[in-house]
C-alpha cells in the first residue's frame, strides 16, 4: 500500500496554502509534518483523507482499496456524555469493553476512564483520541499535532505508543513537537 | 405555598364573578354559571357514554399525532439525506401547513367518512411542526462529529444515537410540546364538525343543539383538562424515550 501526492495545490481566498506538494508514504512508516501555524499542515492531512479537494494535483491510493483513515484531529472529537471506554468502543465494535480498558490504561491514568469525555482535561481527552485511532482497523493513521497540550512526561510516554503501534500502517502527522519525529520522516512545509 | 394560594383565590374571585354574571343574566341559554356547569359535568360523568367519548377522542387523537410525529421526523430525515426529496416534499408541507384545517376535515369527511377524522386532523396538524422542527435540528448536526464518525465508520444505529439524536433533541422537545397541544385542540375541532359517534366534538355539538350551555360548559372543562393530561403524558414519554 502507497498513498502518493503528486504537484498537490490548495488556494483560499486566493492565498495560496499548499503549492505543489509532491510525496510517496510508505506503508509501516511514519511522518511527520512540520512547519510554522497556518502552513496549511491541517489542510493537507485534510486532503489526504479526501475531507477537502485540492485544487489541482493528484492524491492516488495504490495496491489498496477502500482505504480507511484513522484520524485524530486538531481539537477535541469525542462524544461529550460517554466515557473514554465508550468513546473508543465505537470506532472498535469488534474490541470488548476490557480489552480497550487494557489498552487505555496505557496512556491515561485509572481515575480518567469512568469519567465523561466532556469532563476530562483536554490533554487525557487526547489520548483517548490517540488509543481510539490506533486500536481501529486502519490502514493510516492521521493525527494533527497528537501530543499538543500533554506535558513532557506524557508527550515521551504517547509519543512512544503511537510508535510502538503504527504496525503496518502508514503514519501521518503534523507537529511542532521534535519527540515524534525520532525514527519517522521528517516533511518540511514551507 | 403562599404563591398558590394566591391562585386559588384569583380563581375563586373569577369563579365568583362569573357566578353573580350568570344570576344577573338569569337566562341558562345564554349564561350558565359554574354550579350548573358543575351539576352538568356530575351529569354526564354518571354516565358510561361519557367516558366511552372520552376515551375514544383520546385514542384517536393520540394515534394521530403519534402518526404525525413519526411520518414528520422519517420524511425530515430523508429531506435533509436527499435534496431532491426536499424540494419535492416542499410543496405539500407549506400546503399542508397554510391549509385550514377545517379545509381539511370537509376533504377528509367526503373521503374517510367521520370515524377517522380526528386520526387524520390530528396527523396533519402535527406532521409540518415536527418536520420543520426535525429537519432544523439535523441541520445543526456538528459536521466536524459526522466527519469523525464517518471515518471511523460508525454503524447507523450508533451515528444516529450519538451524532444526529443529541442535535435534533432539543428541537424535538419543544415540538411535541407545543404539536400536542394543538393536536388536541384541532381533533376536537374537527370532531364538532364531522360528528363521529361517541365523541367530545359530538357532545359539544349536542350542546349546542340543545342549547345545553351547561354541558357545553361541561364538555370544554373536560377537554382542557384533557389536552394539559395529554401534553404532560406525551413530553414525559419523550423525556423516558430521548433520556441520556
Amino acid at each position: 500500500m502507497r498513498i502518493v501526492l503528486s504537484d498537490v495545490t490548495k488556494s483560499y481566498d486566493g492565498r495560496v496554502v499548499i503549492g505543489g506538494f509532491s510525496q510517496e508514504f510508505e506503508e509501516r512508516s511514519a511522518y511527520v509534518i512540520e512547519g510554522a501555524s497556518g502552513i496549511g499542515k491541517t489542510t493537507l492531512l485534510r486532503i489526504i483523507m479526501g475531507l477537502e479537494d485540492c485544487d489541482s494535483g493528484t492524491v492516488t491510493f495504490e495496491e489498496i482499496q477502500n482505504i480507511r483513515f484513522a484520524p485524530v484531529f486538531q481539537e477535541t472529537r469525542l462524544i461529550p456524555y460517554l466515557d473514554a471506554v465508550s468513546n473508543v468502543k465505537l470506532a472498535n465494535n469488534g474490541l470488548s469493553g476490557s480489552r480497550i480498558k487494557e489498552e487505555l490504561l496505557k496512556i491515561i491514568p485509572a481515575s480518567e476512564l469512568n469519567k465523561k469525555a466532556s469532563e476530562l482535561s483536554g490533554g487525557t481527552a487526547r489520548r483517548v483520541e490517540i488509543v481510539r485511532a490506533v486500536l481501529s482497523d486502519s490502514d493510516v493513521l492521521i493525527m494533527d499535532e497528537p501530543l499538543s497540550g500533554l506535558d513532557d512526561k506524557n508527550a515521551d510516554l504517547v509519543a512512544s505508543y503511537i510508535m510502538d503501534n503504527i504496525k503496518d500502517r502508514i503514519f501521518i502527522a503534523s507537529s511542532h513537537n521534535k519527540r515524534l519525529c525520532t525514527g519517522a520522516h521528517s516533511l518540511v512545509l514551507q | 405555598m403562599k404563591g398558590t394560594v394566591r391562585k386559588l383565590l384569583i380563581a375563586l374571585i373569577w369563579l365568583v364573578l362569573w357566578q353573580i354574571s350568570a344570576i344577573l343574566i338569569h337566562n341558562n341559554i345564554l349564561l350558565a354559571g359554574p354550579y350548573e356547569a358543575m351539576l352538568a359535568l356530575i351529569r354526564l360523568g354518571v354516565t358510561t357514554s361519557f367516558w366511552i367519548s372520552v376515551l375514544f377522542t383520546v385514542l384517536k387523537i393520540t394515534l394521530g399525532f403519534m402518526a404525525g410525529l413519526v411520518l414528520g421526523s422519517l420524511c425530515a430525515a430523508f429531506s435533509y439525506r436527499s435534496g431532491l426529496f426536499r424540494e419535492v416534499i416542499s410543496l405539500p408541507v407549506s400546503v399542508i401547513k397554510s391549509v385550514p384545517v377545517a379545509s381539511f376535515v370537509i376533504l377528509v369527511l367526503i373521503w374517510a367518512g367521520s370515524s377517522s377524522l380526528s386520526i387524520v386532523i390530528s396527523a396533519l396538524v402535527v406532521f409540518p411542526m415536527i418536520y420543520y422542527n426535525v429537519l432544523s435540528g439535523l441541520n445543526t448536526t456538528d459536521r466536524k462529529m459526522i466527519e469523525m464518525a464517518d471515518l471511523f465508520r460508525f454503524r447507523f444505529k450508533d451515528k444516529a444515537n450519538h451524532i444526529y439524536l443529541p442535535a435534533v433533541i432539543p428541537h424535538l422537545r419543544s415540538a411535541v410540546a407545543v404539536s400536542a397541544g394543538m393536536a388536541f385542540k384541532s381533533g376536537i375541532a374537527a370532531e364538532v364538525i364531522g360528528r363521529p359517534l361517541r365523541s367530545i366534538g359530538s357532545g359539544l355539538y349536542q350542546s349546542k343543539v340543545l342549547l345545553a350551555t351547561d354541558e357545553l360548559f361541561a364538555w370544554t372543562f373536560c377537554a382542557v383538562i384533557l389536552a394539559f393530561l395529554f401534553e404532560k403524558a406525551i413530553t414525559a414519554f419523550m423525556r423516558r424515550l430521548l433520556a441520556r
